[in-house]
């Protein structure tokens, strides 16, 4: 049972910093609640005060920053995330992923900002961030300072944020027209045990591959990219590219330190994390395939 | 009354206005089913797996186990019990009798207001469709086949209704 609190609502990023000063160590900030009711209710977490930040008009939304990035507010739901135009348009793996994050209760409540905060070892947002080079905005009571994805996510349930700093944004860069995306996951139950992405943007004259993000996450306790495996597919042609898939895999299980538990071991996960490698792989080249059909 | 740890809640619960003094700290489930007697939505895994507390806040489902009722002030819940209209029940519940949508029921509160969830939001949805949409409502008995067999039967009653107006 979670035990007695008071729910304060702050109408800006500010007030809400103070209200987390003035909690004396025992204020969370709150918005979905689908990770923190859960570890409060088991007693894990105990907070006197949340912190409900939905009613911040600059933690909400998803519009267009600037010529080349797109800002999603940290309170922004799942499913708005899962049904946006702008997104499917400009940043179409967000939607894609989303569309299988937990179910549609979780995604009708849970935001993203809260999602990159608890940096939950399955979460499907950790490692989506990371691939997209998203960069994190948070609020420390003086200014926004921006944390690269590539440095927020520290641990299993560990970021590179302060008590008290507030997720107010994500800004993702818009790739190159032609980009195309791979994700595969392995899951026996809600949450995956195993996930695989990968990101290619072409080069100007389409031929190939200039840039490439390929990273891996569930299996171990943060995800984790492999610039090892990212220059395998840099600078290639498209059937080079895909000649690769195996090297690649090779590559990101060895590299990758997956976590025995129930849904298996550190060598069978290796295994799951080759083989979903070459798939997301395949399923890239495949999806621009059907783009220039 | 707002005090230190509660507050004065006015949601509409199945079209009914309701107004009671909540915990800040209490949920969703409990506030329906222990103070308002709403005991058709049910408690089981207890962590947004299973789906069997299912509650919908303006239209949108969520789970009543892991939502606090703060997030229902202002809103209009539907529970089970809002469905049915008198010894008339709602056509999804139709399509779950007829064809065999459960067998012990636990889960069924929780598949029926999903459902009505998917059919607002897809009111033609293929199979695909609604494997993906309800996959979050778990059911141990049925093997599934008789709940998408009701949510198609659903789909198609609906669309006669709105095909007839």
């Amino acid at each position: 049972m979670i035990t007695p609190l008071t729910i304060v609502t702050p109408a800006s990023e500010r007030e809400a910093f103070e209200a987390y000063q003035g909690g004396a160590g025992s204020a969370a900030y709150y918005a979905g609640g689908t990770e923190l009711l859960l570890l409060m209710k088991q007693g894990v977490a105990q907070h006197d005060v949340l912190i409900d930040l939905k009613g911040i008009v600059s933690l909400s939304g998803i519009s267009r920053a600037g010529a080349d990035r797109v800002r999603v507010g940290s309170c922004v739901k799942h499913r708005e995330i899962e049904r946006s135009p702008l997104l499917g348009d400009l940043l179409p793996l967000l939607p894609t992923v989303e569309r299988h994050v937990a179910n549609v209760r979780v995604r009708n409540a849970g935001t993203l900002g809260g999602n990159l905060c608890f940096a939950e070892p399955h979460s499907d947002m950790t490692l989506v961030t990371l691939l997209l080079d998203g960069e994190i905005g948070v609020f420390d009571g003086k200014a926004t300072r921006t944390i690269p994805a590539g440095e927020f996510f520290v641990g299993a349930y560990e970021t590179a944020m302060q008590p008290g700093d507030l997720l107010c944004h994500v800004d993702f860069p818009v790739p190159r027209a032609g980009t195309v995306f791979g994700y595969q996951q392995f899951r026996l139950h809600e949450r995956p045990s195993c996930v695989v992405g990968v990101v290619l943007q072409p080069t100007k004259d389409g031929k190939g591959c200039r840039r490439a993000a390929v990273g891996e996450g569930a299996a171990g306790l943060a995800p984790r990219r492999s610039p090892a495996a990212e220059a395998l597919l840099e600078n290639v042609s498209w059937e080079e590219a895909a000649g690769r898939a195996a090297e690649v895999g090779r590559v990101l299980a060895e590299e990758a330190e997956p976590l025995e538990d129930l849904t298996g071991s550190e060598e069978y996960k290796r295994h799951l994390i080759d083989v979903l490698a070459q798939r997301a792989i395949s399923e890239t080249l495949g999806r621009r395939e059907a783009n220039n059909a | 009354m707002s005090s230190l740890h509660g507050f004065d809640l006015r949601m509409q619960v199945n079209g009914q206005p309701v107004e009671l003094e909540v915990g800040y700290n209490e949920l969703l489930i409990d506030v329906l089913r222990d103070r308002l007697g709403l005991t058709g939505t049910k408690r089981s895994c207890d962590m947004e797996v299973c789906g069997v507390c299912t509650v919908l806040v303006d239209g949108q489902m969520v789970s009543g186990c892991t939502t606090l009722a703060w997030e229902a002030r202002g809103k209009n819940v539907e529970t089970i019990e809002g469905l049915a209209e008198g010894d008339k029940l709602h056509p999804i519940q139709e399509a779950f009798v007829e064809h065999n949508g459960f067998q012990c029921g636990f889960c069924t509160p929780g598949m029926i207001l999903s459902t009505k969830a998917l059919l607002k939001e897809y009111p033609q949805p293929d199979k695909a469709t609604i494997q993906w949409y309800l996959h979050g409502n778990i059911c141990r008995c049925t093997g599934y086949k008789k709940i998408i067999d009701s949510v198609e039967a659903a789909a198609q009653a609906q669309a006669q209704t709105a095909g007839a107006d």
